[in-house]
């Protein structure tokens, strides 16, 4: 991965779907395959990452926004988090200096203004019932390719699925 | 489904649900529930009335009675609606349902992405399929993170099946479409029939056909009857399109066809308005949809009540070469497949009128019974 140049950091966009829901955006990583949750801080800050903008920027961006005095180490935590969830194109480099800090670090240490904290989670499948038809393990073994049918396994562990399993067969996995 | 069912999983260039995502899985725990399954069903049904429209009002439920459905309703597909109705609520199970809201809304973007990578490969290949139900349906409601869905049941012509499974990317897993090249004879719809009529819906630049409100009201109607009713979803379904319905629409487009299936129809109309609220103002079935045979709605409702409904049952040809060993679970796997009345009924294509369901249960497994017994007798030979 590269680092960005001057701590201008940049949002990914490629690869990704996202969904605006109430509060809150949504982001699907189709490399990874991973999806994620933004709270509206994060999803702001993300949206502004342009590669033009920095921290002090986002900083400002994000006050106006909300129109509350911000933090700069909330746009650090925020970048630390769209990091480690690969939503950035670079690395971002650190400032010498300036350790890592969690949510719980910068309640601690008293950098609560009236916006909510960023926060990134990732969103978990429900009960592997949601969609398609469930089949017992057994059922999905005694398929064959290309007929698993990917349905859920109702017995197989949550979020288990029936799909190809080596040459020809099937297992809920 | 009825009819040709051709399963193709394959990877997409860009889309596939990865087991990686899957592996996260949200785990609802599991608690003993205080009421009897009787009463689930109903809570189930109060609790999704009105649940698609646009503005949805307050649900009369009790926190504990939202409690004793919200496992119900994340296996049933229906958390996303039951959430929307309980928004406001303090609900503690608002979270854990507003989680499985987050996935279906990211997933439906993520599927309508897949979707159109799949119409675009199909038109390539000279292909031309029709979408039902999933995205047809999803696209209805208000958001379509509130109506999850999974495979792609794609309709096709017979003589394009080859050329449709040549037009899916070749890799190992993780893009499940069905293809299908016929449907219930019940549904009486030629392909060509369902094509004349069908609409194109843009849709990441890229045009998606699916039948026509006439024809897909019709299907899903069957869809439901032949599948027990065991989802509270599907009935929303019916439900939206009914309301969502055009000033035109062509019921007799709809309901052509032998009486006994235009009446089937009508009897899933009826329930959509009895069970969840439905507005069927205005609708040429209405007399009959306020008229229900009287077993029909209770049987919905016991069906809603059920832990997984009918589909989840292991298939006893698979149980029995371990169940041979322990005769006392076997009876209990048969009395899983035992048709509720409405799938009974439907199976055996008879009216659904105030005769006694049981004959028809009876007569349903017994017609089950021997496609079992080849299908054990092939398995334990196989092993």
């Amino acid at each position: 991965m590269k680092t960005s140049n001057g701590n201008l950091p940049k949002a990914r966009e490629g690869d990704l779907v996202t969904r605006q829901i109430p509060g809150e955006l949504l982001v699907y990583d189709l490399e990874r395959h991973k999806a994620f949750c933004l709270n509206n801080t994060a999803a702001t800050v993300w949206k502004n990452c342009n590669g033009r903008r920095n921290v002090p920027q986002l900083a400002q961006l994000l006050a106006d926004t909300n129109k509350s005095r911000v933090d700069e180490k909330v746009i650090w935590l925020a970048l630390d988090q769209l990091e480690k969830s690969n939503l950035l194109c670079d690395q971002v480099s650190w400032p010498a200096g300036l350790a890592r800090l969690s949510r719980r670090d910068l309640v601690r240490i008293g950098v609560l203004g009236t916006i909510a904290l960023p926060l990134i989670t990732m969103i978990a499948s429900p009960a592997a019932a949601q969609t398609g038809t469930a089949i017992t393990t057994s059922a999905c073994n005694a398929r064959s390719q290309p007929n698993c049918g990917g349905n859920p396994c109702s017995n197989g562990g949550p979020g288990t699925h029936c799909l190809a399993q080596g040459v020809s067969n099937c297992s809920c996995k | 489904m009825a009819g040709q069912e051709h399963t193709v999983w394959r990877k997409a260039s860009v889309i596939a649900l990865a087991s990686s995502f899957r592996a996260h899985a949200f785990v609802y725990p599991s608690t003993p529930v205080p009421f009897p399954r009787s009463d689930l069903g109903q809570f189930a049904a109060r609790a999704l009335a009105r649940s698609w429209r646009r503005t949805v009002p307050p649900t009369p439920l009790k926190p504990e009675e939202i409690s004793a459905i919200t496992p119900l309703a994340i296996s049933a597909g229906s958390a996303a609606l039951l959430w929307r109705a309980i928004n406001e609520t303090d609900s503690s199970d608002a979270e854990n349902l507003r989680a499985v809201y987050r996935y279906n809304a990211i997933n439906a973007g993520v599927h309508e992405i897949h979707i159109a990578d799949i119409f675009e490969r199909m038109g390539a290949n000279g292909v031309e399929p029709i979408l039902f139900k999933g995205w047809g349906l999803a696209r209805l409601y208000p958001d379509a993170g509130f109506r999850p869905y999974g495979d792609l049941d794609l309709w096709i012509r017979g003589q394009e099946l080859e050329a449709a499974k040549k037009a899916l990317p070749a890799g190992e897993h993780l893009y499940c479409v069905e293809l299908h090249t016929s449907f219930y004879d019940q549904y009486e719809r030629s392909f060509d029939q369902v094509m004349s009529c069908s609409q194109l819906v843009r849709l990441h630049d890229v045009d998606v056909r699916i039948p026509c409100a006439e024809d897909h009201l019709r299907f899903i109607c069957m869809h439901f009857l032949f599948h027990g009713g065991w989802r509270p979803l599907w009935l929303c379904d019916v439900a939206l399109m009914i309301e969502s319905r055009a000033p035109d629409f062509d019921w007799d487009r709809c309901l052509s066809g032998k009486r006994k299936y235009a009446d089937w129809i009508a009897c899933v109309i009826g329930l959509a308005h009895q069970l969840i609220g439905a507005d069927i103002a205005g609708i040429p079935v209405t007399r009959r949809a306020h008229n229900l045979p009287r077993w029909l709605a209770p049987a919905i409702l016991r069906q809603w009540g059920e832990e997984m409904g009918m589909s989840f049952a292991e298939e006893v040809s698979f149980s029995i070469k371990r169940d041979l060993g322990r005769p006392l679970a076997l009876p209990k796997h048969i009395k899983s497949h035992w048709r509720n009345p409405v799938q009974a009924s439907v199976e055996m294509d008879a009216w659904l009128d105030d005769r006694w369901r049981m004959p028809l249960q009876a007569a349903a497994g017994l017609g089950r019974l021997s496609a079992i017994a080849r299908r054990s007798a092939a398995n334990i030979l196989k092993s």
